[in-house]
């Protein structure tokens, strides 16, 4: 019975992500309608009045003189098999642009996560052990600070250390090098760890203030064992919801760090694309990324349902 | 009115990362304000060859084409806390508003701002801005509707839930028996109620206002050249990094205060909510 409720929790979240990412997908395709011209028009610029053959030509080439709504379902009927048409700038298919671009943010991504987590669970079991300590209060500050700054900021820091005043990596990783890689991965880390550290530091502080964690304590079992088989379970699930919600965050964030150090990703590949105006390379890195952002954040709500025996309860009634 | 206010936060007591925090923001506001009037020369003036070495004349050296490190600097906080600022002022003057009549009329209104709120969230804010850029064109104007944009629907959903709470409440339904309006209600009553939850949330906004404005200018996508810009400068001035740190290093640490400054105000401030803060933040992690 209760397997059942839940289970239809999560159909109609999974459904309701997916109508989202559909009307997701149309407020990017609308975007560039809103204008008095079209995508040929804001590409050609101020060659779009002078040379009407071209702009002609244009529109011809892309079936952007074709209805609007056959346009849309065209766009989201190609994405569906990863085809987003071809690019203004290179005529080249947008996917088989993306596609090594994409493998290259997917490797640096995650490798960055894969180190993160463990190292934050470190980190934040570390910081509620040792509750009011100057351990615990010199974490809690870099925690803040760490948050805090822009990853333009602390790369900045970083290359300033690592490859000025103590050269050992390179500043740009233009080339795929395991030492190129290091120092991005050490921004991404520094960037998005603080969060799922915090979780942890609190979803272990409240397990170890709970009556149940105290009983086994009273019962006389060991420290060691109370941690391992009582504390650290329940205090898994906030952290690795906040892992869920980082991993969703920070593809998006990828985009500036790429730029940062010249490593060539998605996130560079857009940037260029923006400053071109190159509207079908534009609208297929935003959809793809989005529609990630939406995929993460969905399942970091259905592990916390699935998860949290308190918030199953909740949802349902 | 003003004065004793000022006074009576003076008294309350404040932990030392507060003051801390405070001191760093001030300073990077006054720079960023004032530094204009007594930078040493014109911002976009050229007096030597690209990335000389401090000297005397130049304590912070000469930027990627041979301007002024420290004139720029003093200059360049300006643009980028003004556009933050309007920016944020704006969209959580839609949020706010739209959030109050959400929660207090419930209904369609609030299903269909429910909804679009929803799908706008569903973009993380930089990716929402370069999609309007990429669209409209580089322009300061479009970088405040972009930061407009990406506020107002978070900050409608803070107002909401908070204000929720207090529909509830029996002082609302005596306002309504007193005959007071609807807008009179949520405005007098209800508002004031909420204030501390929005005056942090506005905090935490106008930070990530701040770090959007300044990382699209970084990848320059922002405010354009030759304007005098903090992320500007960092992004102009990154490649000569090895060779002049100083044009890079100097408005990096300006940034650094400002962010550092306002989370550690907005931090000692925080009561409430973690695992919310936590999903809002990160939506903006730049």
């Amino acid at each position: 019975m209760e397997v059942n409720a839940v289970l239809r929790v999560v159909v109609v979240r999974i459904f309701s992500g997916f109508v989202t990412v559909l009307f997701a997908s149309l407020l990017i395709f609308m975007t560039v309608e809103l204008l008095p011209g079209d995508a040929a028009t804001v590409y050609l610029g101020r060659d779009a009045k002078s040379d009407p053959v071209a702009l002609e030509q244009l529109r011809n080439e892309y079936g952007l003189n074709r209805n609007l709504s056959i346009r849309y379902c065209d766009w989201v009927v190609g994405a569906l098999h990863f085809d987003f048409g071809r690019s203004f700038v290179s005529q080249q298919s947008v996917s088989s642009l993306i596609s090594p671009r994409l493998n290259r943010t997917a490797l640096l991504l995650g490798i960055s996560l894969a180190f993160m987590f463990p190292l934050s669970v470190l980190v934040g079991a570390v910081s509620a052990l040792k509750r009011g300590t100057l351990v615990d209060s010199a974490i809690q500050t870099g925690n803040l600070i760490s948050a805090s700054l822009p990853t333009f900021v602390s790369g900045i820091a970083l290359i300033f250390l690592f490859s000025f005043i103590w050269p050992i990596f390179p500043a740009v990783s233009l080339v795929l090098t395991p030492k190129s890689l290091v120092l991005p991965v050490l921004v991404l880390i520094l960037g998005w760890m603080p969060f799922t550290v915090r979780m942890v530091r609190s979803g272990i502080v409240n397990v170890m203030d709970s009556n149940y964690v105290e009983l086994a304590r009273l019962k006389g079992l060991p420290s060691a064992r109370v941690f391992r088989s009582h504390i650290l379970p329940n205090a898994m699930v906030p952290a690795i919801q906040a892992f869920a919600l980082t991993a969703a965050s920070m593809p998006a964030g990828i985009v500036v760090v790429e730029y940062l150090f010249g490593f060539q990703g998605i996130g560079v590949f857009l940037i260029d694309a923006v400053r071109a105006r190159d509207t079908p390379t534009v609208q297929a890195v935003t959809l793809i990324l989005v529609a990630l952002y939406i995929v993460a954040n969905l399942i970091s709500d259905l592990l916390a349902i699935i998860l949290t025996p308190r918030l199953r309860t909740e949802v349902m009634g | 009115m003003l004065l004793s206010r000022v006074k009576l936060w003076l008294s309350q007591e404040k932990s030392v990362s507060e003051i801390i925090g405070f001191v760093l923001l001030i300073t990077a506001i006054a720079i960023g304000l004032f530094g204009r009037f007594v930078a040493p020369y014109p911002p976009d003036e050229m007096f030597g060859s690209p990335f000389e070495a401090s000297s005397s004349a130049h304590i912070f050296g000469l930027d990627y084409v041979g301007r002024d490190v420290l004139s720029r600097f003093l200059c360049g906080g300006q643009t980028s806390i003004a556009i933050a600022l309007v920016g944020t002022v704006v969209g959580e003057a839609i949020g706010i508003a739209t959030g109050l009549i959400s929660a207090f009329r419930g209904g369609w209104f609030d299903s269909i701002l429910g909804r679009f709120t929803d799908l706008i969230l569903a973009f993380p804010a930089l990716i929402m801005s370069l999609l309007l850029l990429a669209t409209f064109g580089t322009s300061m104007f479009l970088v405040v509707v972009a930061i407009v944009i990406t506020t107002a629907p978070g900050a409608a959903r803070v107002t909401r839930s908070a204000a929720q709470e207090h529909v509830k409440i029996p002082y609302v339904e005596a306002a309504r028996a007193r005959g007071e309006s609807d807008s009179f209600i949520m405005a007098i009553e209800i508002l004031p109620n909420i204030k501390s939850v929005l005056l942090v949330d506005i905090g935490f906004r106008v930070s990530s206002s701040l770090v959007l404005v300044s990382a699209l200018s970084f990848v320059g996508l922002g405010l354009q050249p030759p304007a005098a810009d903090w992320g500007l400068m960092i992004g102009e001035n990154r490649l000569g990094l090895t060779m002049q740190p100083w044009p890079v290093l100097v408005p990096a640490c300006a940034i650094m205060f400002l962010t550092i400054g306002l989370n550690l105000i907005i931090d000692s401030r925080q009561l409430s909510a973690l695992k919310k803060s936590v999903a809002t933040e990160l939506s903006s992690r730049v």
